[in-house]
């Protein structure tokens, strides 16, 4: 009887025993789902383990400059808008209307969404060098990359940092001509991840263009000499020559002709055929077409390259823009179609058989005759989206020779000049006799407005030479005096950054 | 011997009968039935069927726990049937609580109770829609008629703002899956995959010390669904069957087509613009006036049908069951079919030791047309919704040729002889000719385990999983509507949910010195979900004969959406109970979570609550006084806690994380999320004080609450500088608080009871008011609304989910003008008028008249929402509740279930479009009615003037479009009729129970929208009260047949 009862109470408490065993021993087994590990996404503690996982990030900062909102459609369109070389047929406030009529504020759409896209890309290039640094030792030593290599990418961020505080401030600060001392960007060069700094003051348009030339003077300095043909890797990624052609792009916007000459004397050869004598390969496309179809000519410098699962996003493609949608051919949406009242248009200056005049669409639309440009053909809009070209290059560089050394007809402005606009009218007299440098200049900038339309350097050309808006519709002319001249500062940085300075 | 003792007893007879439970004639076994004076007596065996030999004048007591006994003289009768009372006093009904059940009376918590019975013949989708009204503090909201969408639910209000404020929902003690999880136009309520007849119980968790034991889930209340259980006695076999039919219930009244034609004309006109609408005949020279809803909607047929075999022996009890419901909603193409089985079954296997198991299979296909009814969906051009009230009514459906009246090359509906754009897509050919579905197949199951260890100490297990696979379809046809720019268009998603949750508790309950009761209960718990989610997309088909992912499309698109991600909690939970003579009642809960998604260091908050009870009913001095005849039953209690909500965290929210897709076909990595180390769960603090009371036996209980509820360390997503470069541009970050505090009453009153008729009601009325105290410094408000269209503002000190609109102050008699409140910088206003066009537009009327004026014709600022909105009042009720009345005479028994809300407001954005200018709208009848036609005419619709959308706020939001939406609902309305005769008694049918119901009945509202009970925006905690081009609400006739045998 004792005996039994003993018995009894072991069991039970060889029950409660096992009971309490077997949560201890469940509870700490699965100590280790509270730290799940993605498997999408990457800590940002592992991204620099690898050479492939840094080659990533290279290219992932590339892809952010490729945003639909960005170079990938949208900044060249908004360049090209505020001119007068299109009309706006649809009245939508989400494709441009309020930058085309000049009305935007604040709070439109396009000013904070460029903005924001914009500084994303430049904060991913800032956390991309800032990593590079941090882990300089270990990349170095555990050779994860070679010297050369880590130069390379730096280079390149260098590079993509400066291409985009430059892109930013065309369209959100006074040209730098107007007033150097004026407001430039609020200068981020540390990577941001956490809640501080949101206050942050704009610098000046100069202490803007010291960084942006900086950056691009340590970019040309760590980018390796490529050489060979130009060809998509070259297109699609910065090296040596693109930050030299970018640089003839600034120093042009600050009326630096000497500087505009060094630089373009690195990549541009003393005499006709013009191209680049030493590193890739760069020269002028004898077909004007097939630079908008190849995307790999040795004209482009660099694009952002699309195809049909790497497309700009709804409403972002240039082809939405400006390419026309009639029966047989719906290319793009017929948003902007060609201002045939424009100074452009009416100009009389290019032949029905310039190669530019015949890339155009035509079509009736609601009873109107109407002209779309033709340079982007892709549905879905899989076109790659310029951001520059050589033709510019030889531009740029023929606008400070004619400063600096004259226009003469023997001229190396003026052959420069010629190359461009020959190229596409072979069969028409070269341009000479120019009497005046006002003359020439016009002449030049009518060439570039009809070799770049719909590829975004319209209103950089009209704000860097402090020209005017001209009217288009029933749009007022807006002058280097209109509060309207410039986009104002994004409302989300007013709310956010007690530092920032309003335009 | 035998003759002798039939002499000697000849005053005795044997008396045989059945007894049985008068509400609902169910045979009542274990019945005692006593000789009256004697000890003699028998009891009723499991048919209820008793034999007992007696005195021939005799009287005999019958008597059962819960019913009222009953004093029978036997007067030589041999046969006595009894049906009894039941006692509502001594009815001890149990609510569920958090892992256990308690006494009812016993709860200090405040714990709302539905039964299974009280809504499994309604004919509705989902257990949620029938939640109504039934219970204080319950507030639930069906969006609208689409099949599959799942409900808005709030329990004492919003308690999240970045988060959801939906409640936790423990189905047989496993957390399930809950919210919309459809991927395509058709919705995917996963609560639907309940079969309603199998819910025995519904109990919802409302303060501090009922939910506390959930901890960081507890925020927003806590429902419990309890499914049927087999119960001993003979095998029982239960089959309801329902069919119905459900139409649109109030679609609006639209222009016809002479109407739309001279409004459209008219505005024209007035811009100076030539005709550019024409009316339309058929070759029989029959005018074509086209009402469109009458394409896009119809009458849908749904039939149900659920069977339950139960049963059980002393140790082994069952529930199996299958069920399939087959509904056709409103909206054309808008199918639900569900088809379940489940099982459910106890045994106990020794004295120390039971298993059970709970086992439900579902397996769902939801087919839906884009309606425009889900949140977001509200500006799509395909949205059916939409398009059967925008469409012009001057063209045809269908041309004579029988082809669908489509202009093909623009991808419209065709525009016959009209000159401009008469609507978006066609609506009938994307309902035949695209299609977007989801089938799911859904496992909730649970098994578990309960060990004796000793007495009154039981260790328990539970583990439970649920799992979920649904497979969801899109289908974009190449020739009309969103497939066109693509060349056609498919898309798959596919979605496995996985969750498992296992729940250990020990449980010991004593009562020492007789008088004290104590129950302990600990326990740990932990739950792991997986979501792996992953699509395709192929576009432009290869032929117009393909309609499916696996035939031939010539591209091959990125994937539209991507899921992986893991979460996990792990649990630790305890309460304690004690109480003292039923008299002192003191309760603590407490709970410690974490969970995997904060950062380390930061992983696990904890949780409790407590609440003391005094029932001043079981006091001597109260039992003795004259008070306790009429009040049987006063309890007073009080709770406090701190709970949680974890919703507004985000799986990996802590970390800093990069993703990647490709550039220039080569893979890219950066920088996605900003991730937040800091943060922490939301906190949630309830206090609670209540009165419980029941007069004249618990004929009538009332319960009156006050709540207060704090919340505070809201996550809200601030605003971080652009310029920063962070993704989104914003942080989680904890940093908003809120408050809802109200009132509840509710009343359960057995009004009158007698064999042969009864009536019972319920009522309940909650009042609450919310209030958000902080947001963030730099954002001194939030928007809500759709991505189109903003209408709501969330303000320091105001409810969460304001409208935000522009005042106007109604048309201005003398030139048609709308009339607008300028807010003006010293926070005055000034009239401004509005017209839309330009100069010559006006030049009739007067000059200056076009765009913004002041009064004084002089140019005004244009007014912005930004500039001029204000709050227009509030879209959460401020009262709501239901009435539920049952009548039973007889064979015959009556529902009607009232429920209303009072004191709010909606945004009627629908109507805005419906009186908007440009040239694809079609207008409400109204518009024709009441436009302004010449000076010194009063009314409230503005001058036509083509092109415009500013005038009637379809452009912004204006106060005139914001309504009162009160209103009081007939939610059901149900007669039944259950047979009890010698029939079915031979067939051996325990009962047979026909009726009819009628679900959203009637509804009294001053609203002039569609139904003042929708939300466009589904569950958004920012953008509550909007009606913004969603389909209506439904309203269904059902007929139906229980059977038991």
């Amino acid at each position: 009887m004792f005996h039994s009862k003993n018995e009894k109470i072991m069991k039970k408490l060889f029950k409660i025993f096992f009971i309490i065993t077997a949560l201890t021993i469940f509870n700490s087994c699965f100590d280790e789902l509270l730290e799940p590990v993605p498997e999408t996404f990457m800590s940002d503690l592992s991204v620099f383990d690898s050479k492939e996982r840094i080659e990533s990030q290279v290219r992932g900062i590339y892809s952010s400059f490729k945003s639909g909102s960005y170079l990938g459609g949208r900044f060249q369109v908004y360049n090209d808008i505020r001119g007068d070389d299109f009309l706006n047929l649809q009245s939508n406030g989400v494709t441009g209307y309020q930058t085309w009529s000049h009305n935007v504020d604040h709070q439109s759409t396009e000013v904070i969404t460029l903005w924001r896209s914009i500084y994303i890309a430049i904060n991913r290039v800032n956390l991309f060098i800032d990593g590079l640094e941090d882990n300089k030792d270990k990349i170095l030593t555990e050779e994860i990359l070679t010297q050369e290599e880590f130069n390379q990418y730096k280079g390149e961020s260098l590079g993509l940092r400066a291409i985009a505080y430059h892109n930013l401030i065309q369209l959100y600060a006074q040209p730098f001509n107007k007033d150097p001392q004026a407001w430039g960007a609020i200068l981020r060069l540390t990577g941001q991840r956490s809640s501080a700094d949101n206050d942050m003051a704009r610098s000046t348009l100069k202490d803007t263009y010291i960084q942006i030339l900086q950056d691009l003077d340590d970019a040309e300095t760590l980018l390796p000499t490529l050489t060979g043909n130009n060809k998509a890797e070259y297109i699609t990624r910065v090296h040596k020559n693109t930050v030299i052609a970018f640089k003839t792009r600034v120093k042009l916007h600050m009326n630096d002709y000497a500087g505009v000459i060094e630089e373009g004397n690195k990549i541009v050869s003393t005499a006709a055929p013009f191209s680049s004598p030493t590193g890739v390969k760069l020269s002028l496309n004898a077909n004007f077409q097939q630079i908008f179809t190849d995307y790999t000519t040795p004209e482009s410098i660099i694009s952002m390259p699309m195809s049909a699962v790497e497309l700009p996003g709804t409403q972002n493609g240039l082809a939405h823009y400006f390419s026309v949608s009639k029966s047989g051919m719906q290319i793009g949406n017929n948003e902007y179609a060609i201002n045939q009242e424009s100074y452009l248009w009416t100009s009389g200056v290019f032949a029905d058989n310039d190669a530019r005049v015949q890339l155009v669409d035509s079509v009736t639309l609601q009873g109107n005759d109407r002209i779309f440009i033709k340079k982007y053909q892709n549905s879905p809009h899989s076109d790659w989206a310029p951001v520059m070209r050589y033709a510019e290059v030889l531009l740029n560089l023929a606008e400070a020779e004619a400063r600096v050394n004259g226009f003469g007809d023997a001229s190396r402005a003026v052959a420069l000049l010629n190359a461009v606009y020959l190229r596409s009218n072979p069969s028409a007299p070269a341009l000479s006799g120019f009497t005046t440098i006002d003359a020439f200049i016009t002449r030049l900038m009518l060439e570039r407005n009809m070799e770049f339309l719909g590829e975004g350097l319209k209103n950089m050309d009209i704000q860097r030479t402090l020209g005017t808006h001209r009217a288009k519709d029933n749009v007022e002319a807006v002058g280097p005096d209109n509060p309207k001249y410039v986009w104002p500062i994004s409302q989300e940085e007013i709310n956010t950054n007690q530092l920032v300075q309003p335009n | 011997m035998l003759l002798l003792s039939a002499t000697l007893w000849a005053q005795d007879i044997r008396v045989t009968g059945k007894v049985t439970d008068s509400m609902d004639g169910s045979t009542l076994p274990g019945v005692t039935i006593l000789v009256k004076g004697t000890t003699q007596g028998t009891i009723t065996d499991s048919n209820g069927d008793y034999s007992i030999t007696v005195n021939r004048n005799a009287t005999l007591v019958f008597s059962f726990m819960g019913m009222v006994a009953e004093e029978v003289a036997v007067n030589g009768r041999n046969i006595i049937n009894v049906a009894m009372m039941p006692d509502v006093e001594v009815l001890q009904e149990f609510v569920v609580v958090g892992y256990g059940v308690m006494q009812k009376r016993d709860v200090s918590g405040s714990i709302a109770s539905i039964s299974g019975d009280a809504i499994k013949t309604i004919p509705i989708q989902s257990f949620d829609q029938a939640l109504q009204g039934k219970a204080a503090g319950v507030n639930m909201t069906q969006p609208n008629a689409l099949l599959g969408n799942p409900p808005v639910i709030r329990i004492r209000g919003f308690n999240s703002i970045s988060g959801s404020s939906s409640p936790l929902i423990i189905v047989d003690g496993i957390p399930i899956f809950t919210g919309e999880m459809g991927r395509t136009s058709a919705a995917v309520n996963p609560l639907a995959d309940i079969n309603p007849s199998d819910i025995e119980s519904i109990d919802v968790l409302k303060d501090a010390s009922a939910t506390a034991i959930y901890g960081s889930r507890a925020a927003n209340g806590v429902i419990i669904i309890t499914t049927r259980r087999g119960k001993e006695g003979d095998l029982k076999v239960n089959y309801d069957v329902s069919t119905g039919w459900s139409s649109p219930y109030r679609l609006y009244n639209m222009a016809n087509a002479e109407q739309y034609v001279h409004i459209k004309n008219t505005a024209r006109a007035n811009a100076g613009l030539a005709d550019a609408y024409f009316l339309a005949y058929d070759s029989d020279g029959k005018l074509i006036d086209t009402n469109w809803a009458d394409y896009v909607y119809r009458t849908g047929f749904q039939h149900s049908h659920s069977l339950n075999i139960s049963g059980g022996t002393s140790k082994t009890s069952y529930m199996f069951g299958a069920n399939y419901s087959n509904i056709e909603g409103i909206l054309k193409t808008n199918d639900y079919e569900r088809k379940g089985a489940r099982m459910n079954i106890d045994h106990k296997a020794t004295k120390w030791l039971s298993f059970g198991a709970n086992v439900n299979y579902t397996n769902t296909f939801i087919n839906s047309p884009s309606s425009g009814s889900l949140p977001g969906g509200q500006f799509h051009t395909s949205g059916a919704g939409r398009l059967a009230f925008v469409t012009a009514p001057n063209v045809p459906a269908f041309l004579e040729d029988g082809s669908y009246n489509i202009n093909w090359d623009g991808n419209t509906v065709g525009r016959l002889e009209n000159l401009q754009n008469v609507g978006f897509f066609h609506p009938v050919y994307l309902q035949d000719h695209n299609y977007a579905n989801s089938q799911g197949d859904r496992i909730i199951g649970t098994v578990n385990s309960t060990l004796n260890l000793f007495k009154g100490l039981y260790f328990r297990t539970v583990f439970g999983i649920d799992y979920n696979n649904l497979e969801s379809k899109q289908f974009w046809n190449a020739e009309h509507g969103d497939g066109v720019t693509r060349g056609g268009d498919v898309f798959n998603y596919f979605d496995r949910r996985n969750r498992w949750n296992w729940t250990n508790t020990l449980n010991y309950m004593f009562t020492a010195a007789e008088k004290l009761n104590v129950n302990m209960l600990i326990g740990s718990e932990e739950q792991h979900t997986t979501w792996n989610g992953w699509s395709a997309w192929r576009s432009e088909l290869g032929d117009p004969f393909y309609r499916n992912f696996q035939g031939t499309w010539v591209t091959e698109m990125a994937p539209p959406s991507e899921m992986l991600f893991e979460d996990y909690f792990v649990s630790y939970f305890g309460r304690l109970n004690i109480n003292w003579a039923s008299k002192y009642y003191l309760e603590f809960n407490g709970r410690r979570d974490g969970y995997s998604g904060l950062a380390a260091g930061n992983k696990f908050g904890n949780f409790g609550g407590a609440s003391i009870m005094w029932n001043i009913s079981n006091e001597g001095f109260f039992k003795e006084s004259n008070v306790a005849d009429i009040i049987s039953d006063l309890r007073l209690k009080t709770s406090y806690g701190k709970v949680g909500n974890i919703d507004a965290v985000s799986a990996y929210a802590s970390l800093s994380l990069y993703s990647g897709s490709t550039y220039n076909n080569e893979s890219t990595l950066y920088f996605d999320q900003a991730g937040n180390a800091d943060l922490r769960w939301e906190t949630s603090k309830k206090f609670d004080v209540g009165l419980a009371f029941g007069l004249l036996r618990d004929k009538m209980q009332f319960e009156i609450g006050y709540y207060h509820n704090n919340i505070d360390g809201l996550v809200l997503l601030v605003p971080q500088s652009p310029s920063k470069g962070i993704p989104g541009n914003v942080l989680p970050m904890n940093i908003g608080s809120m408050f809802n505090k109200g009132l509840e009453f509710s009343l359960t009153s057995f009004n009158y009871a007698t064999k042969d008729f009864s009536w019972t009601t319920n009522f309940n009325l909650t009042y609450l008011k919310n209030e958000v105290t902080a947001l963030t410094d730099d954002t001194p408000y939030l928007t809500g609304g759709n991505s189109l269209e903003t209408s709501n503002i969330t303000m320091v000190g105001y409810p969460i989910g304001m409208i935000w609109g522009v005042q106007t102050v109604g048309v201005c008699p003398d030139t048609g003008r709308r009339m607008f409140l300028r807010l003006n910088e010293d926070g005055t206003t000034t009239v401004v008028y509005y017209g839309f066009g330009n100069a010559a537009a006006w030049a009739p009327i007067g000059e200056n008249l076009h765009g913004w004026r002041e009064a004084d014709g002089t140019i005004s600022r244009p007014l912005t929402l930004d500039e001029d909105g204000v709050p227009l009042g509030s879209p959460i009720p401020k009262y709501y509740g239901g009435l539920d009345n049952t009548f039973i005479f007889k064979n015959w028994d009556l529902g009607i279930g009232l429920t209303y809300a009072y004191d709010f407001v909606i945004y009627n954005g629908t109507v805005s479009g419906l009186r908007d200018h440009r040239a694809v709208w079609n207008y409400e009848e109204y518009v024709y009615n009441n436009y302004w036609r010449e000076p010194g005419q009063e009314t409230d619709i503005p001058r036509p003037v083509w092109g415009d959308n500013i005038s009637n706020g379809n452009t912004f939001v204006q106060s005139q479009n914001v309504e009162r939406g009160d209103f009081l609902k007939v939610r059901n309305l149900s007669l039944g009729y259950t047979m009890k005769n010698e029939l079915l008694k031979r067939a051996e049918i325990t009962s047979v129970r026909l009726y009819v119901q009628v679900f959203n009945a009637y509804t009294f509202t001053n609203y002039s929208g569609a139904d003042p009970e929708i939300s466009s925006m589904g569950d958004a905690n920012l953008a509550p009260g909007v009606d913004r081009n969603t389909i209506p609400q439904a309203r269904t006739i059902a007929v139906g047949l229980n059977v038991s045998f």
